[in-house]
């Protein structure tokens, strides 16, 4: 009789071997704990990227996790390594790396001689059939599965070194089996069995072979699919391996023994930072306070008491945390962006650090805007603080370049990400695995819409996830199709690259984590993600990329050459009038943050008259004040159209500053203080909790809310409802500080948008894509704030955007098809002499600028400063050898006239090519239409009433349906002078379903639509409430 | 030379308590196993139709080495068939 517990699964693969194996590594400990093992290795194809998720659900099972993964040696043979030790994973990491590393993306080929110096710590076993060993003794070359043997016995030591038996129910096997056998007692070292586990149970594999398929192109019904040809690679029971391995009962018991031998856990934390260079004599920590010390006097002259108080509070956490190298790391990697003109601040929780205020690393005086230095960090929050930094996104890779330079390319890398299987791409490549045409692949890719994201295994289940493609007598196809699409969603398919996660440690990088090269030239990744960093213990620094950063820089170098002397945008005092007058009537297109459809519609209703105002005005839109009914209790208190109460009193200090509700995260914090007794770390866990929507969490906090409530003297039911508003709420905002950090550039970007617009438009307009707008919307705002938006012209235009002459003069960058790299050298073929005719533009081009581009050019007018009919220079391009390879024909020059472009046809060029318009609006065309008709644009909108029915056309530049708005859509339509808001309700939406997809309608492909509706005033914000929505057509106008 | 039959021929065959084959029936005459040469397992097909078999090769002691199959499917077909004679 077999125990359970005499088989250990020693060789197991995860999803995270990428496209192979087809089980989470929680799956796999689920089924092992099932089976009653004791222990399980995780040996995922050259990476450990599923070591941490596989730690802690083994953890949470009570099973000894084994660490180890399946090496690949140059020649493609498998080496499967399991880690003993300490010693053994800095190893592993460092072979995966050196394999990796050697290697085209994806893909691994270690050197063997390279395992002569790393074996410590270190079990290897023969691998499966791929092993250099079975691999010699299945093409009959003992001889060589003999000297392969005795090179991994010397190098790994006879005790370390296991002849693998793997038993698939395969032709040949027990022959192959006993030949191993033979051979590892010839050698002298043991021999253990394995499964090599590719998926936890059995019926998983199906998605096996179709992940095969995936990574290998073809299809199931492709012979050569390189599909296994039976289901036998799943976590088998100790009873099952003993059926299988009955003629060496050694094999099983060996596991056992292998996995009494690897005890190892990662355990990182702040002593893998590298140390950061202090002057002499100085400890960080002395260095640290040094630093702030001086920030204190530019900050605060005075001395403040209150400053000086938080300082040294703040200083004695991060002393107790261990966390002054941390900062100086981030205050070192800000000063290097500051110093050379880059744009840069801190964003999240960080500003609630009056120590990252003095560093400069936040914007934000936590002191002058009552924030919480323990939502940072707190003696009771286990986990290190992240510190995010936004660097204007045009010169981020300035700054990760500096500290891959400061701490060296071994010791910095990436956090990788995970790119998982979407609905889209689940549709699109189980399709192509199980061989259907293309026509039903792609009717099935185009039904799933983006907002469906997550509905697939409810469609699956319905079987009504596709409503064609297949015919009535294909619902088992269909259901297939179905059913595996909704397995495939969520598995990992390659690796990508964070954001801007990078880790750095004070040991090579690759004796910690393995990293492997990036598709970017020169960068690496570490082989865990965000999370697997956190989970770990390993500190990550987010060096982000913000366009607006990059925006308003260039807006300064525009005002810099063109008035000489920039603006000081860092000085401002953020209380100039005439900018909250423009915030407040939602003249913010463009503005950072409060620039969306919705905030237009609460902007003019909070009419923002101070930097607190913009604090909470880009708070409230957001999922947990919207989910949480926070919006419009707190916008009629705002209005006094309501009282400001409070469940208790003791709520008022917490909630006083946002008229009783909640709207940030720090509100948590202190509600939980003030009512339930919670210590400030008690709070962020409770606000992490909710956040999670970790239910067991949030009701142990619960219990504990109510009793610290009732201690107060506050009764039961009370402190349930705050605890119900708190759950509402979720967690899901800003944190105060972050809104804070983000409203500085609001105001930044409102006030260059007030004072100088014509800069700031041509650097939205260069920095482009960003923001909520289109360029086509931003450039028609541009002109209704009377700036003359210039054609793009082959004398005048540079590769971006210009001011030339108070006007905007746009770009070859803006030229379909061109390209930046195109824009670049055509502004450089023209250099400082201008083209003079057609002839000589094209000789000077011709080399590299397209014939189907300088039609385009032409089209958009950007060849008509010789004031030649765009259709005659199409006409004379014909003629002109564009280049080498064309034949160099005698013409007869005809003579032709052509009519010039009309009105609508040169507005089309522009929309298809430039995609917006330098010159009339598509609406202008049909304003005398409408006109008779009777229907209204945005201008005669404003002066309708109240309650008033309308008929009001434009063309839509915004189409949303929110989750949180129950079915109902918004729309804003654009016409020559501005923008109409339109809610569209539940049952009007279902005539929609006639506009497919809001496309096709008008003038190049624009959406035109004619709206029957009913005005709504809410304040300065007028609405018109749909009660039919229909295409823009001679038929819908003459109704 | 070997025959092969794509379809297989049907055969009855008596078991062990291994549900390993001892003997099998082909065209009316009985084939007493003499050694087991080899077997595996194939499941594939499973998006058009599954394919499970368990495959033996054998020895009879008659001489024949011979390739059998059981075949799974529990509604239409649990048969054994014999697919490949050797010569």
């Amino acid at each position: 009789m077999t125990a359970a517990s005499d088989y250990i699964e020693l060789h197991a693969h995860s999803y995270f071997s990428l496209l192979d194996g087809a089980s989470s590594p929680e799956a796999l400990v689920e089924r092992a704990a099932q089976l009653g093992m004791t222990a399980l290795a995780l040996t995922d194809h050259d990476a450990v990227y599923g070591a941490v998720r596989f730690e802690s659900a083994a953890r949470a099972t009570g099973i000894h996790a084994i660490f180890g993964a399946e090496l690949t040696l140059v020649g493609g043979s498998h080496l499967t390594l399991l880690v003993e030790n300490e010693r053994g994973w800095g190893n592993l990491c460092w072979l995966i790396s050196q394999a990796r590393g050697n290697a085209p993306k994806g893909e691994a080929a270690l050197a063997r001689h390279l395992l002569e110096r790393h074996t410590t710590g270190l079990i290897a076993l023969s691998g499966c059939h791929k092993g250099e060993i079975a691999s010699a003794l299945l093409r009959g070359d003992p001889r060589a599965a003999g000297e392969a043997a005795c090179f991994y016995r010397d190098v790994f030591g006879t005790d370390r070194f296991w002849i693998e038996l793997q038993h698939h129910k395969q032709p040949g096997t027990p022959k192959l089996l006993f030949k191993l056998v033979t051979l590892a007692r010839q050698i002298g070292v043991g021999y253990v069995a394995t499964n090599n586990v590719h998926y936890a149970t059995n019926d998983s594999h199906e998605m096996q072979d179709v992940l095969t398929c995936v990574r290998q192109g073809t299809t199931l019904d492709d012979p050569l699919g390189g599909r296994r040809s039976n289901a036998e690679y799943y976590l088998k029971s100790a009873r099952q391996m003993a059926e299988l391995f009955t003629a060496y009962p050694a094999a099983l018991t060996n596991t056992r023994r292998i996995a009494e031998r690897c005890h190892f856990v990662p355990q990182y934390g702040l002593q893998d930072l590298p140390t950061f260079p202090t002057p002499a004599g100085l400890s960080g920590e002395q260095y640290l306070r040094q630093l702030c010390e001086e920030g204190l006097l530019r900050r605060f002259p005075d001395r403040p008491v209150a400053a000086v108080t938080a300082l040294d509070h703040e200083l004695r956490v991060i002393s107790r945390a261990g966390l002054a190298n941390y900062f100086l790391i981030v205050w070192d990697i800000v000063r290097f962006a500051r110093e050379n003109g880059i744009r840069c601040q801190g964003r999240g929780s960080a500003a609630n650090s009056l120590v990252a205020y003095l560093l400069a690393i936040s914007p934000i005086d936590p002191l002058a805007h009552n924030l919480v230095f323990e939502r940072f960090l707190s003696d009771e929050r286990r986990s290190t603080p992240d510190i995010d930094i936004d660097f204007q996104a045009d010169r981020r890779e300035e700054v990760i370049q500096y500290v891959y330079g400061r701490y060296g390319a071994d010791y910095t890398a990436m956090a990788c990400t995970f790119v998982t299987f979407r609905e889209r791409s689940a549709r699109r490549e189980v399709g192509k695995v199980l061989g259907l045409p293309p026509e039903v692949i792609e009717s099935a890719v185009r039904h799933v819409h983006a907002r469906n994201r997550g509905d697939l295994n409810q469609a699956a289940g319905t079987g009504s996830s596709l409503p064609n493609g297949f015919s009535a007598g294909e619902s088992e196809q269909r259901a297939q199709y179905d059913r595996l699409c909704a397995q495939i969603k969520g598995l990992p398919r390659y690796l990508g690259i964070h954001n801007g996660g990078m880790i750095i440690t004070g040991v090579p990088l690759a004796m910690r984590v393995p990293t492997e090269p990036a598709t970017m030239p020169d960068r690496v990744v570490c082989q865990w993600d965000k999370n697997g960093l956190e989970d770990a213990g390993l500190i990550k620094i987010d060096v982000l990329g913000l366009r607006m950063l990059s925006a308003i820089a260039e807006a300064l170098d525009i005002l810099g050459e063109t008035t000489g002397a920039p603006p000081d945008l860092d000085n401002l005092t953020l209380d100039d009038p005439t900018v909250y007058q423009m915030i407040s009537r939602a003249d913010t297109i463009g503005v950072f943050q409060v620039e969306s459809r919705a905030q237009a519609q609460v902007l003019p209703r909070i009419q923002p008259r101070a930097f607190a105002d913009l604090i909470v005005s880009i708070s409230l839109i957001r999922p947990g004040p919207v989910q949480g009914n926070m919006v419009h209790p707190y916008l009629r208190r705002r209005l006094h159209e309501e009282p400001v109460i409070y469940a208790h009193p003791l709520l008022e200090p917490a909630l006083a500053e946002t008229l009783g509700v909640i709207l940030f995260q720090e509100q948590v914090l202190k509600v939980a203080r003030d009512l339930g007794q919670f210590t400030a770390g008690q709070g962020e866990q409770l606000r992490r909790a909710l956040g999670k929507n970790d239910a067991e969490g949030i009701a142990r906090f619960q219990a504990a809310f109510v009793a610290g409530a009732e201690a107060n003297g506050i009764a039961g039911a009370v402190a349930a409802e705050v605890f119900g508003q708190l759950k509402a709420f979720g967690g899901y905002s800003f944190p105060k500080s972050h809104a804070a950090a983000f409203a500085v550039l609001v105001y930044q970007s409102a006030w260059l948008k007030c004072y100088y617009p014509a800069a700031f438009y041509t650097a939205l307009l260069n920095n482009q894509p960003m923001g909520f707008w289109s360029p086509a919307v931003i450039v028609n705002d541009a002109r209704h704030h009377g700036i003359r938006i210039l054609a793009v012209d082959v004398n005048h235009s540079r590769a971006n955007c210009t001011i030339e002459d108070g006007g905007i003069r746009i770009g070859f960058r803006y030229v379909r098809g061109l390209g930046e790299a195109g824009a670049d050298r055509l502004e450089a073929a023209r250099g400082a002499i201008p083209f003079s005719d057609l002839a000589d533009f094209c000789a000077r081009t011709r080399s590299h600028i397209p014939r189907k581009l300088v039609e385009q050019l032409i089209l958009v007018g950007a060849l008509d400063s010789w004031s030649i009919a765009r259709r005659q220079l199409l006409w004379e391009l014909g003629q002109v050898r564009r280049s080498d390879d064309e034949l160099d024909l005698a013409f007869v020059h005809e003579v032709v006239t052509l009519p010039a472009l009309s009105r609508a046809e040169a507005l089309r060029a522009e929309y298809l090519i430039l995609g917006l318009s330098t010159g009339d609006h598509i609406m202008a065309l049909y304003r005398a239409v409408l006109n008779d008709a009777g229907i209204l644009g945005s201008a005669a909108l404003t002066r309708c009433a109240d309650g008033e029915r309308v008929r009001i056309a434009g063309q839509v530049v915004v189409h949303q349906s929110p989750p949180t708005a129950k079915g109902h859509h918004f729309v804003t339509l654009e016409d020559e002078n501005g923008l109409m808001n339109v809610i569209v309700r539940p049952d009007v939406v279902t005539q929609t379903n006639k506009l497919p997809q809001w496309q096709g309608y008008g003038l190049n492909g624009a959406t035109l639509v004619l709206v029957e509706g009913i005005v709504q005033h809410k304040g300065d914000v007028i609405n018109v409430v749909a009660t039919g929505i229909f295409p823009l057509t001679v038929d819908s106008v003459a109704k | 030379m070997t025959r092969l039959w794509p379809n297989g021929e049907h055969i009855h065959v008596t078991l062990d308590e291994r549900a390993i084959p001892q003997a099998f029936v082909w065209r009316e005459r009985r084939h007493v196993v003499q050694d087991l040469a080899d077997r595996w397992q194939v499941d594939v097909d499973w998006w058009r139709g599954r394919v499970r078999r368990d495959y033996f090769k054998l020895t009879t002691r008659g001489g024949l080495l011979v390739i059998i199959y059981h075949q799974y499917h529990p509604s239409t077909d649990d048969s054994w068939y014999l697919q490949r004679l050797y010569d």
